[in-house]
């Protein structure tokens, strides 16, 4: 018998195995074969989950977001001529609202998640609900 | 039996790689395909939030408009029974149900300019609203507005992004 088939019955261990030269090459293009199909499979799976994880955070802060949007962009189309301030806020709002600077990773943890309101939408709320006030419609909860 | 034990190894040295594989991305896919999952949720409830807001507003206005406040119901009504997920159901749902507010949004705009006495007094077109929307949260990727909901199912997918 052959070299390799005495390696082969000769003992179980990885190291014993390792020293056949046919089996480190088996070993190489099989792991690396499994390998990059792991990857392949993960990735889509995981996408996936992640996605839906992460949707309906996003669902929340998108409707929060549109819902001072919709006030301020009411109001300063009725009030905005004579409430400059109102005008001036409508248009910040618009740029400190984007969906780029709300969902900034700097205000996420490591794992997208948030730890604690949303800073820009607290900010934006209480903004718009002064001009609720001044104007009498319902303040946003 | 040689060759049995020859493809129990070939098997083995497989799984293990594939292990390996799978293990090295799951964190990172994860956390990918969450980030999407955030802006793509942000996108789709952007605009119906500012039907909520803008709809306090005018209902503020005091026009005291039967049409109007009818109109108005039923726009909070249907968005009481959106769902804030991304199952199959609830997407298809949400494509269904924002057909109808829109729709019924434009009824409002239009029955608001009708009923604003002062014709100098601005009111909001559906047009600058919509634009809103967009200046805040861009386009929707993959969006197909029409009526047969069924050959435009747009369910995102991830893997169909990637």
């Amino acid at each position: 018998m052959s070299n390799t088939w005495d390696d082969v019955w000769a003992s179980d261990s990885d190291v014993e195995t390792e020293r056949s030269p046919d089996l480190v090459k088996l070993r190489e293009n099989h792991s690396k074969r499994g390998y990059l199909d792991g990857i392949v499979s993960s990735k889509e799976e995981k996408l996936q989950e992640g996605f839906n994880d992460g949707f309906p955070t996003g669902a929340k802060l998108g409707k929060q977001v549109g819902i001072i949007m919709g006030i301020l962009l009411g109001l300063r189309t009725r009030f905005g001529d004579e409430d400059e301030d109102l005008s001036k806020a409508y248009i910040d709002a618009q740029k400190e609202l984007r969906i780029n600077k709300v969902l900034s990773k700097s205000i996420f943890d490591p794992n997208f998640d948030l730890q604690e309101k949303h800073p820009l939408i607290t900010k934006w709320t209480d903004i718009a609900n002064t001009y609720c006030e001044k104007y009498h419609v319902p303040s946003i909860q | 039996m040689d060759f049995d034990n020859l493809l129990n190894l070939e098997e083995q040295y497989y799984q293990e790689g594939f292990l390996e594989g799978q293990n090295e991305n799951i964190k990172q896919s994860f956390l990918e395909g969450k980030q999407y999952g955030l802006q793509v949720g942000f996108q789709r409830f952007t605009l119906l939030g500012q039907m909520e807001g803008l709809c306090d507003v005018i209902e503020s206005y005091g026009l005291h408009s039967p049409t109007l406040e009818k109109n108005i119901h039923t726009i909070r009504t249907l968005m009481k029974g959106l769902k804030m997920n991304n199952d199959d159901e609830s997407v298809m749902e949400f494509e269904r149900v924002l057909i109808k507010l829109k729709n019924k949004f434009r009824t409002i705009l239009i029955t608001l300019h009708r009923l604003v006495k002062d014709k100098r007094t601005p009111t909001v077109t559906f047009e600058v609203f919509e634009d809103v929307s967009r200046a805040i949260a861009g386009e929707i990727r993959g969006f197909v507005e029409n009526e047969d909901i069924a050959k435009n199912k747009t369910k995102q997918n991830q893997a169909q992004s990637w």
